[in-house]
């Protein structure tokens, strides 16, 4: 009966968005990963054989690699416990009082609506999302643009697929890029033709995506020359997932002139290692903006880069991170200037409270040839009791001639006076930290789409008052 | 309190615990090839305040490891750390510095300042400033930067008379004018005008 | 004497100047004029030698060609400009600076009592306090204070030849007659060649002029006598550029 309901609502989907879920329904998989593994993922998705043999080989690679000698301790995750595909109907096993009251107030405060707080908490597998999607799937048609999940651009555009994919993050990059080379599954592919711009914000379909987030998503993203657009993802509200392990890959190429902006909000539940690799390679006066909100998950590591291949190429990396009880941020940017007269701006601002330990780590890398670039790094950290750290390790290795690269940092805290005034002004403790803390992430907060800006001031509020009494 | 000069002209480590107001003064040798030089300071006693300066024009060709580390282990320590170095023709600086701030270490302040003029070509520049910080009420910052004399502020000296080299010299002698004068101790200012001659 | 013709002066393939005739005699006051953007500036940085533009055409000083010579020997021929964006350069104290600047333009050495005399006499004429020599050269400065600094180094250099690049802007009226002194004191004791670029008529009224040229678009369009001022002042730039 629910399969049933489950694949009309496939169709559906697939009619009204051009992108549908997986077909797993009929899949039932171990503990573990394991060539045998590898072949039912590849072969449930009807995948061509070079991508098979693909992920076999990203198998052997993530077996040889070692973990990372650097960073936050990622000892206690097992992948000999990891399930690497989930089945819808798994899903639904969760009643909803399963669901962790945390997670029930945040959604309380947020206004999430009852449709959405089911399916967000994994007590629903379906959702009916908004008419306002499908208009946007016709401009996009009419432009040309494609916008679909990986699947089906593998099957229906991969000639476009197999040019790009893996030629940026290649699976030896790292441990966890290798593990999602082997295993991915979802994500999107966006291509943009030439001197094509998206005004409307490319979203995975705000909240509705969020909780589909697999744990492997592979995203393809081609910026043609001379186009612009902005790819959203994610959500403010807590997300509940089944699995333990995030490690998703997101490649992006900005051809010449074009201008691309990638927003991530993630506010993973507190069980969750949430490890991403992120890349951009820009060519000649090509713009690549990361926007990043890392608000939750137990830890979260991530690193968007750019690789600055020609000249003109510019690329930028606004991120907020806000860490609490005992939650690890380990975030920052690499920004590698690989030609001459590129630059690069990284800003990045944390929170840590109540425990939490906010991580800055950048590299910004001048190659000898690329003369004449500049780059300006500017970390700031708000620490809010003496129960949380913050710590802050930049890198920066100059060759090129001319370069002119600066780098500020700086911690702070809420101060005792700025409180004092704004309370003998009638407002009580949490509603002062709040203003402040919002004044403080504002530059960053600034750039979000307004309904993620308004979702996390709200969300900073309801930390506000969880943190004071 | 008073303040102290400590002059370290001494390569390898440096180990150190302050007890009183100090200014160290690490001039690099300006004749060296390949060195390494690094200074810990400990602040075990509350209430110190202490500044550390390293000052180095680097000859052309050297290649140089400097390492600072900054812990503050109680409450009411202070240190200012600044590095100001020029580099000549394909010199090479690795810049590590720390600060360290326990959770036991309430009202620390703490700066670090990487200053790297670039006089010559094919130089290499790392620099890694470090911040580690574990209780709420401090005040803590670095600031690194690395930049070239600015063409404008050559080709305005020379349109007064100044060849490109004198224009250089004047420039050099700026750059590093402005830690001198963060200096109080006219001894210490003395030992720096000598070295920079 | 400045003898400009045909110049053409491009920065980063973008033409800026075109077909630039212009030539200034000794003791002469010339001024040139134009809105925001035509290209002022760019002509009084040429002239000056800045690297970042490409010249073509035909620029002398007395008899010298001045396209095969760097900013440093043209300011040893005589020529001095005073800068619209004065750059400021901390720890480079004021009085080490004139000292040395003094040294640079003056083959015959004087010795400190006199030169001491010879900037004192030159600070009274621009109301400069002593006080100041101790500051950092234009770090700290507000604009007018800067400019009058450009200034005091054109008197403590004594050019043969003085551009002034928009002096007037940021001045307030004491500001602006303390340099109409110290312009016509040099046109008095070393006939100095003067040209003021300026988009305002304010510093004109204290100084004698020669030939008014119009600059619009990166190129000379008319060229006067004293009168033409008073013309583009009533008429605005716009009566004379259509067309």
């Amino acid at each position: 009966m629910k399969k049933v309901a489950l694949k009309q609502l496939n169709d559906a989907y697939q009619e009204r968005f051009g992108f549908a879920m997986p077909e797993n329904s009929l899949l039932s998989l171990d503990f573990g990963l394991s060539a045998e593994v590898i072949e039912q993922i590849s072969s449930s998705k009807k995948e061509p054989s070079w991508m098979k043999e693909y992920r076999l080989s990203s198998l052997a690679t993530f077996l040889k690699i070692k973990m990372p000698s650097w960073g936050p301790s990622l000892e206690e995750i097992d992948f000999a416990q990891i399930r690497y595909f989930i089945k819808d109907t798994d899903i639904e096993k969760r009643s909803w009082d399963e669901v962790p009251d945390e997670i029930k107030q945040t959604f309380d405060r947020l206004g999430v609506p009852q449709a959405e707080r089911d399916f967000l908490s994994g007590v629903k597998a379906q959702y009916n999302s908004e008419v306002a999607y499908s208009s946007l799937q016709a401009e996009l048609d009419e432009q040309g643009v494609i916008f679909c999940s990986m699947e089906e651009a593998l099957q229906k555009h991969s000639e476009l697929f197999r040019k790009y994919f893996a030629t940026l993050v290649p699976a030896a990059d790292n441990k966890f890029a290798a593990l999602n080379s082997a295993a991915w599954s979802g994500g999107s592919f966006v291509y943009i033709p030439p001197n094509t711009h998206v005004k409307r914000p490319l979203q995975s379909y705000f909240r509705i995506n969020a909780a589909r987030m697999g744990q492997f998503e592979r995203t393809l993203i081609i910026a043609d020359e001379g186009s612009s657009a902005h790819y959203v993802e994610g959500c403010t509200a807590p997300v509940y997932s089944e699995y333990s392990l995030h490690a998703a890959v997101v490649e992006v190429f900005v051809l010449s002139k074009a201008r691309f902006r990638y927003t991530t909000i993630q506010n993973w539940s507190g069980n969750i290692y949430n490890l991403v690799t992120k890349r951009a390679k820009v060519m000649a006066d090509g713009v690549m903006e990361w926007v990043d909100g890392n608000l939750g998950a137990k830890m979260s590591m991530e690193y968007p880069s750019c690789y600055l291949v020609e000249e003109g190429a510019y690329g930028e990396m606004l991120s907020i991170a806000y860490a609490k009880n005992s939650q690890i941020q380990d975030t920052g940017a690499k920004m590698l200037h690989l030609a001459k007269n590129t630059s690069s701006k990284i800003i990045a601002k944390s929170v840590s409270v109540a425990g939490g330990a906010s991580n800055y780590r950048g590299l910004v890398y001048i190659a000898k040839a690329a003369s004449d670039c500049k780059s300006k790094v500017e970390c700031d950290a708000l620490i809010l009791d003496d129960q949380s750290s913050t710590s802050t390790f930049p890198d920066m290795k100059i060759s090129g001639e001319n370069a002119i690269v600066e780098h500020e940092a700086s911690v702070s805290e809420i101060e005792e006076d700025k409180l004092f005034y704004l309370m003998s002004r009638g407002l009580d403790k949490a509603e002062a930290l709040t203003l402040l803390v919002a004044g403080f992430i504002e530059p960053i907060v600034k750039e979000l789409p307004l309904e993620y800006a308004v979702e996390l001031n709200r969300l900073i509020e309801l930390e506000m008052e969880g943190s004071v009494g | 309190m008073t303040q102290a000069l400590v002059l370290i002209d001494q390569l390898g480590e440096h180990i150190l615990a302050p007890t009183q107001d100090t200014l160290y003064l690490v001039l690099l040798d300006q004749q060296m090839r390949q060195s390494k030089i690094k200074v810990d300071l400990s602040f075990k006693k509350s209430g110190v305040v202490c500044h550390l300066l390293f000052i180095g024009r680097l000859a052309a060709s050297s290649s140089w490891q400097i390492e600072s580390n900054m812990r503050h282990l109680v409450a009411h320590t202070s240190c200012q750390t600044d590095v100001y170095l020029s580099q000549a023709d394909q010199s090479r600086v690795d810049y590590f510095g720390q600060i360290y701030i326990a959770r036991e270490a309430a009202a620390t302040k703490s700066f670090l300042k990487e200053q790297s003029l670039t006089l010559g070509k094919s130089t290499y520049n790392r620099s890694r400033p470090i911040l580690e910080i574990f209780n709420n009420k401090v005040k803590a910052s670095h600031s690194a930067s690395s930049s070239r004399l600015r063409e404008s502020d050559l080709f305005y000296l020379m349109s007064r008379g100044f060849s490109m080299q004198e224009a250089t010299k004047i420039l050099e002698e700026a750059f590093f004018n402005q830690i001198i004068d963060t200096v109080k101790s006219s001894q210490a200012k003395k030992i720096i005008a000598k070295y920079l001659c | 004497m400045l003898k400009i013709k045909n110049l053409q002066v491009k920065l980063k393939k973008k033409l800026v100047l075109d077909k630039i005739d212009l030539a200034v005699k000794n003791g002469e006051t010339h001024v040139l004029m134009g809105q925001n953007g035509a290209g002022k500036s760019t002509l009084a940085q040429s002239i000056m030698g800045n690297p970042n533009y490409k010249v073509q055409g035909e620029l002398t000083f007395a008899g010298q060609d001045l396209l095969q010579l760097d900013p440093q020997q043209r300011s040893a021929l005589g020529i001095f400009l005073s800068f619209q964006q004065v750059l400021e350069i901390p720890g480079v104290k004021i009085y080490d600076y004139l000292k040395l600047l003094y040294k640079k333009s003056h083959p015959q050495k004087l010795t400190p009592l006199k030169f001491k005399a010879f900037l004192k006499e030159k600070m009274t004429l621009l109301e400069f306090k002593e006080e100041f020599l101790t500051r950092s050269l234009n770090h700290g400065f507000s604009g007018g204070e800067k400019k009058k600094l450009e200034i005091l180094q054109m008197l403590i250099i004594e050019p043969k030849l003085i551009i002034l690049d928009e002096i007037d802007s940021g001045l307030d009226i004491d500001a602006i007659q303390a340099v109409a002194r110290a312009v016509n004191f040099m046109k008095q004791e070393h006939n100095s060649a003067v040209l003021v670029i300026t988009h305002y008529s304010r510093i004109l009224s204290f100084l004698k002029i020669d030939q008014v040229h119009l600059l619009s678009h990166g190129q000379i369009i008319k060229t006067g006598g004293s009168d033409l001022v008073a013309q583009i002042e009533e008429q605005g730039f716009a009566k004379f550029i259509k067309g």
